[in-house]
Order: C-alpha cells, then structure tokens, then sequence
C-alpha cells in the first residue's frame, strides 16, 4: 500500500462517508445496508484507484460503485415473510406523520425497478443532470429520461406522491 | 403537492453514527479481500504443482505419450435449470451449507435492461428458499428483476452459503434448497436437497 494515497483515501471516507450513506440509504431502504453498500463500494473503488482519472473522480466513481452494487446486490432476504407489491392503505393522520411520510416515501421507492429507483434519486436527490447520471449508470441520455419518466409516473401511483412535483417534469395535480 | 427532492431531503434527514471508523471498517475489508485473493492464488499454485506432478507421474519415458484423461460427465441441462451440490458442515447443534450452483441461463432484465454479466453467477438469480428441516426457512429474492424478454444466456457457476441455522435438538433433518433462474418461457426453478444429522 502506498501510505500517501491511502492517506488520502482515507480522508476522502471519513469526510465524505455521512454523504454517501444517505445516498446508499435511499438506494437501499435501510441504514445497516446502506452502510454495508457504502463500504462494499469503497473497497471496490480502492482495488480500481489506479485507473481513476484524478482524485476527483474518486466521489463520481464510489457513487457508480454503489449504483451497481445495489442493482446486482442479492441482499433483499427475507425469513418468513411474505413480500407483497401492494402496500397497505395509510391509517389517517397520525402524530407520527412525518415518519409516516418517510416510510410510505420508501415502500414507494422499493416498488421501483432497482435502476429506475437509483436513477431517480441520483436525478432528485443529488441533483446530477441526465449526462452525469447517464455515465454512472452506463447507459444512454435517452435510457436516463425514459426511467425517470417511469419512475415518477409509477411512484405517482401511490397515495403520499401522488402530486408529486419534480423539475423538468410536468406535474401532477393530486 | 410535494416536491420529490424535499421528500428525499427528508427522509435521509438523521442518519445514524457509522458503526465503526469508516475509513477503519473500509481498509478492514481491503485488508480481507487481499487476504482472500492471496490465499486463491495459493491454491492455485498449490493445484498447478499437484496437476504437473500427477502427468510427470504417468510418463514412464521420454517416448510415453501425454495421458488420456476420460473427460468428465456431461449432463446437458436445458437453459435456466442448474446443477445442485450441496455441502453440509455442523459444529455443535449449527447446521452450515454451502450451495453450487452451476449452468446456462438466459441474463435477466432490470428497469429494461439486461444486469451485468461480469459479477457473480448468483446476481443472475431471480430468488431462492431453503428450508432446514426445522424452524423458519431461509431465502432472497433477486429484487426487482425480470425474466421476461430475456434472450441473452451466460453461463456460469457461484457457491452460496447459507446462513448458518441452529438446531434445537438433535435429529436427522432434511434440508432443502431451491433456486430459481431465467429460462426461455420464463423462471426455471432446480432443486436439490441433503440430509443433516445433527448429534
């Protein structure tokens, strides 16, 4: 090991690892994972460091990293549950309705195609135009356009998102 | 009306403290991966010199020809089902197994396109049950992925191991696996099942 570049390595996890593991959380649904996908991304991305452009490059590369770990990742085990597409009706209002929102926002998300899903939040989350996104999800502008589109109209469908506003995108009135 | 990046916001609003030191938890796992991949190519090596003593050992004379090794059985499975080897371990009343799988499957789609080819053979799955003769059974599924449209195959092999079960008693139990892979109408499931004693 090079101890300068891992040096630098390393203050580019600490520093940019919370970032990161929001990214991962909203790809995955759950923070144990999201901190496992982030770490899987970053050991990946230390193997391929040599052929990384500059350092920053570094952040783009993790985030392809995560993206294609979490599409491929066979993690989504169960023990004896019974998985269902359909989500229950939300009770009404409740004091816990903003927890409430981030758990209805999430069941929306998993019911996405998972590279629909990572394209949506790379797209509404970290703010990336369709050319950046295109490049980390290996696909064209015109793929990244037409799974943001169906991404938005499939998570419209549910009750929280129905009217759901996003840049670039015709709204729809709920 | 919402705006979906206030939505996102909010919900990744309060992440929890990482379990560990990230970059500690990262080069941990670098420090792991290189171990594994030495120790692969150890045996390798080791697997080499075995293989190259073996022929040495069936050449009588600088005049002896190579030798004619049978060539392994061939069983054509169709497209979407693959072979089962199932190797159970136990330590104490704790079932271990480990699962290979191997064949020709056709490549599923995720959100119109096909998954990547270059990672593991299981990552082609579309799910998978196992159950231990006892208590809650075990499984994933592939997420959201499709067979449908498919005709891209791959071949491929992975040894998957099962989460490690308990056992309460001892006994002889029946375990078994069943997998799930892309086939040209659609899912082909293969299953395979081994008994466990456990003392």
């Amino acid at each position: 090991m090079d101890p300068g570049r891992d040096q630098e390595f390393a203050e580019f996890v600490d520093g940019r690892f919370t970032a990161l593991q929001r990214f991962g959380y909203l790809l995955t649904g759950e923070w144990h994972l999201a901190e496992d996908l982030v770490q899987t991304a970053l050991t990946k991305v230390w193997f391929h460091r040599n052929s990384l452009r500059s350092a920053n490059a570094l952040e783009s590369y993790t985030r392809t990293a995560m993206v294609n770990t979490s599409t491929q990742w066979w993690r989504r085990k169960w023990r004896g549950e019974t998985p269902t597409e359909i989500m229950p009706e939300p009770a009404g209002d409740s004091p816990y309705g903003v927890v409430d929102d981030r758990d209805l926002l999430l069941r929306a998300l998993a019911t996405l195609p998972r590279r629909t899903r990572a394209t949506l939040v790379l797209r509404y989350f970290e703010d990336l135009p369709e050319a950046e996104i295109a490049q980390i999800m290996g696909c064209s502008v015109g793929t990244v356009k037409s799974n943001v589109s169906r991404g938005l109209a499939k998570l419209r469908e549910h009750q929280l998102v129905a009217g759901i506003s996003a840049p670039g995108m015709k709204a729809v009135e709920s | 009306m919402n705006d979906l990046q206030t939505l996102f916001k909010g919900v990744v609003a309060d992440p929890p403290p990482p379990s560990e030191i990230p970059s500690q938890a990262v080069f941990a796992r670098i420090r792991k991966v290189r171990r594994r991949r030495a120790a692969g190519g150890a045996v390798l090596a080791t697997a080499a010199v075995a293989a190259v003593v073996a022929i040495a050992g069936n050449l009588n004379s600088t005049n002896s020809q190579p030798p004619v090794l049978a060539p392994p059985p061939v069983v054509q499975l169709p497209v979407g089902a693959v072979s089962i080897e199932m190797v159970p371990t136990v330590v104490g009343k704790v079932g271990k197994m480990a699962v290979t799988m191997r064949g020709t499957v056709r490549v599923p789609l995720s959100g119109g396109d096909y998954l990547p080819t270059d990672n593991s053979f299981i990552d082609m799955s579309t799910g998978f049950t196992a159950t231990w003769g006892q208590g809650e059974p075990d499984g994933g599924d592939g997420g959201a992925i499709s067979c449908e449209g498919s005709t891209k195959e791959t071949t491929g092999a992975v040894t998957y191991h099962l989460d490690p079960h308990a056992y309460p008693k001892p006994g002889t139990y029946t375990v078994k696996f069943a997998v799930k892979f892309c086939g040209p109408t659609g899912d082909v499931t293969s299953t395979k099942s081994v008994q466990l004693v456990i003392k």
